[in-house]
């Protein structure tokens, strides 16, 4: 009787670790009919509006995909977003990124916006083997972490918006007395993002021969810029490019204001893209340029996109949709169609069927966008980065506006603007 | 040149801020040698209501004072009363370590509260001063920080007046200088000690109303602004009003200057370096006693 007893023991035991050994080999978690896609974002701190917007974006892309079929290989599986808050910050980043790999089990990663939180966990997930789409988070360094198959960039790094910046500047340029830009002055936040901006600005400048007269790092949520706008009014700037987040552009627009500084600013996403930006400012925002992703309000040339947009619309009071939301919503469904051709949940089969993609510029991520279609740089570009989406196009999506009687008008390029600039003498 | 003099403008209007704002920590250093960690903190509290009452009421950002200062001062008395006091009376030697502790504890519970209520973006408030500015010569000074400086001077000079001439404010000084002689001659010093805090939260609240017009607000600016009193109050010399002054103007003319010439990080810097000298060699501060141990 104790052998018998003492075998079913052994056997439970014997069958128990069968069944646990199975589950920690894994690499994901497809619980049965949904794929868990782990989602980093700054949903509080000093980014959280943008994060906010960007967690809409990647929400969007998953209620349309799983309302209209789901993951057709995989029998109509649905996904199913584990969001965490990174507070925009980078050890919190790391350590939510590290427990959505190992703890959440997700098959794949999405995020983080903010660049720093993007270069520290990159490597993180190349590290664990987890394909990590980057949504935003244009430093480039982001994707200089070596040949590898995990992270992936659908949307512009900050070297990608350089021959855009140069058209703009050119253009601009040309409307002045002078014919170009003779001074420049930058103004950019401290982080990696900001560095960024300040460098591709530098390096416009220096193409057109234009002597950068201000070039000042501020810190995020600065309490005061009266100095900076000082410096840029005592420097003869023709123009001050702005790579500053929200609370800095209002800031910075008001006190220019304030002390009649009439440099032209021309923001450069981020902050002066935010709709509350024009909301707190008002009629102080009047003139002021930014540059920003395409906005689906300008006009759509798909029948589905637009009829999705409409209801986007109609749930959000008729705010136009955020650039941060437009990179959600690419990054997000980018991943769908690698998972659909994948066929599988398994973070391997994922990452090889990014690596692979080809989409063109109908697909569904970039309904919301304005580029030339989905193509992963696979061996590395002259910058050192692999895997950032090389089918951007000349201008990679982006467009200038200027606000005009309250509202943004696309004024550059030409072919799609909605109004004349108002700019030069 | 211009660079320097709007500058050197811009210096002298953040002073007057600055002077309150040190003051409100000043008072209760100098008073009760209690170090009010969270300063800022609780000057953060006058930000949201000041902010509350602007855009829900349409008040004016200045007459909003009138709420913050009663408010604040309110909320500094019943701390006192209720908690700071007791711990005072329990911990003997150790009371100044015990007080920071629980006003430190206190300025999480306040970022914690503030962010649960308003949430963590950032608001500003539109008031009919916003964007507006007065040109003086070829300098500028924004409206709502010259109306803020004003005030800010205004209310320095009356606390002065009110420390230095009035029966209660000789009352509190003596408590700060000799608690227990005061005690003998009749002045309730745990009265002083919730009036000494009461108005230094309500110089902390009308810094607050001073700076909505201009100042974008989230719940975690406190923590910048407590080290910044910390600053002042240390430059300057605690418990005295010339101290918080002086301190004030001396730490927002360096600010600006130096972030003009050379960058607001540069500023930061120095500001920093300064405190550190200061300390090594005037522990006093420009404006305080050398204190015979």
């Amino acid at each position: 009787m104790k052998k018998l007893l003492a075998l079913m023991l052994a056997l439970v035991m014997v069958l128990s670790l069968a069944a646990c050994g199975k589950g920690d080999g894994d690499t994901t978690e497809a619980s049965g009919d949904t794929v868990k896609i782990g989602v980093l974002l700054p949903l509080s701190g000093s980014t959280a509006s943008p994060g906010g917007y960007q967690l809409e974006g990647i929400q969007l892309a998953v209620d349309y995909i799983n309302d209209n079929g789901g993951i057709a290989s995989m029998g109509g599986a649905k996904l199913e977003l584990v969001t965490s808050d990174t507070t925009g910050d980078v050890e919190t980043g790391m350590t939510e990124i590290e427990r959505l790999i190992t703890v959440e089990k997700v098959s794949a990663l999405i995020g983080p916006y903010n660049s720093t939180v993007g270069a520290a966990t990159s490597p993180i997930a190349i590290q664990y083997g987890v394909p990590y789409i980057i949504t935003n988070a244009v430093a480039d360094n982001i994707m200089q972490n070596g040949a590898n198959k995990y992270v992936y960039r659908v949307n512009y790094g900050a070297s990608d918006m350089t021959p855009f910046r140069g058209m703009v500047v050119d253009y601009l340029g040309n409307l002045t007395e002078a014919g170009k830009f003779e001074k420049i002055a930058i103004i950019y936040d401290a982080g990696d993002w900001g560095t960024s901006e300040n460098e591709s600005f530098k390096e416009v400048a220096k193409e057109i021969g234009a002597e950068v007269v201000v070039s000042e790092a501020i810190n995020t949520d600065s309490s005061d810029l009266s100095s900076v706008v000082n410096k840029i009014k005592s420097s003869g700037a023709d123009v001050v490019f702005a790579g500053i987040f929200l609370n800095d552009a209002i800031l910075f627009t008001q006190q220019m204001k304030e002390y009649n500084c009439d440099v032209q600013i021309v923001g450069s996403g981020a902050g002066y893209a935010d709709s509350k930006w024009l909301e707190a400012l008002g009629n102080t925002a009047e003139n002021v340029m930014g540059t920003s992703d395409f906005n689906p309000s300008f006009g759509l040339t798909n029948d589905d996109a637009a009829a999705l947009y409409e209801t986007y619309l109609e749930e959000h009071d008729n705010e136009t949709m955020p650039l941060e939301t437009s990179n959600g919503w690419c990054g997000m469904a980018t991943l769908a169609m690698a998972i659909e051709a994948a066929g599988s949940a398994d973070r391997e089969d994922i990452a090889d069927a990014m690596y692979n993609l080809e989409l063109d510029g109908d697909s569904l991520p970039l309904w919301f966008s304005m580029f030339e279609g989905v193509k992963f740089n696979t061996e590395g570009d002259e910058l050192g980065r692999y895997n950032q989406n090389e089918l951007l196009g000349d201008t990679a999506g982006q467009i200038l506006k200027q606000v005009q009687n309250g509202e943004w008008q696309l004024v550059w390029p030409l072919e799609n603007a909605t109004a004349e600039i108002i700019f030069g003498k | 040149m211009q660079l320097f003099l709007q500058a050197l403008l811009d210096g002298i209007l953040l002073g007057g801020i600055y002077a309150t704002l040190g003051l409100g920590l000043s008072i209760a250093y100098g008073i009760m040698h209690i170090i009010n960690w969270a300063a800022g903190q609780t000057m953060v509290i006058g930000l949201y209501v000041s902010y509350l009452l602007i855009t829900k009421y349409g008040m004016d950002p200045y007459v909003t004072i009138l709420f913050t200062f009663t408010l604040l001062g309110a909320l500094g008395f019943v701390l006192q009363k209720t908690m700071i006091n007791r711990i005072i009376d329990r911990s003997g030697d150790r009371a100044g370590a015990n007080v920071l502790l629980f006003t430190a504890g206190y300025g999480y519970v306040v970022t914690s509260v503030l962010e649960m209520i308003f949430g963590t973006l950032s608001v500003t408030a539109t008031t009919r001063y916003t964007g507006q500015s007065i040109a003086i010569g070829f300098l500028y000074a924004p409206l709502p920080k010259l109306i803020s400086c004003v005030i800010a001077i205004v209310a320095t000079v009356l606390i002065y007046i009110f420390m230095h001439k009035s029966e209660l404010g000789r009352a509190i000084r003596a408590t700060s200088q000799d608690r227990n002689t005061a005690q003998l001659m009749g002045i309730n010093a745990k009265l002083m000690y919730c009036i000494g805090f009461a108005l230094s939260f309500a110089l902390l609240g009308l810094t607050a109303s001073l700076l909505v017009p201009y100042y974008p607000i989230t719940p975690y600016i406190g923590i910048s602004f407590s080290f910044k009193a910390l600053i002042i109050v240390v430059i300057g010399g605690e418990g005295n009003v010339k101290g918080a002054f002086a301190g004030g103007m001396f730490i927002a003319l360096t600010e600006k200057i130096l972030g003009s010439l050379v960058s607001d990080t540069f500023a930061q810097i120095m500001v920093f370096c300064l405190f550190i000298v200061v300390l090594l060699v005037r522990p006093e501060g420009l404006m305080g006693k050398r204190v015979k141990s």
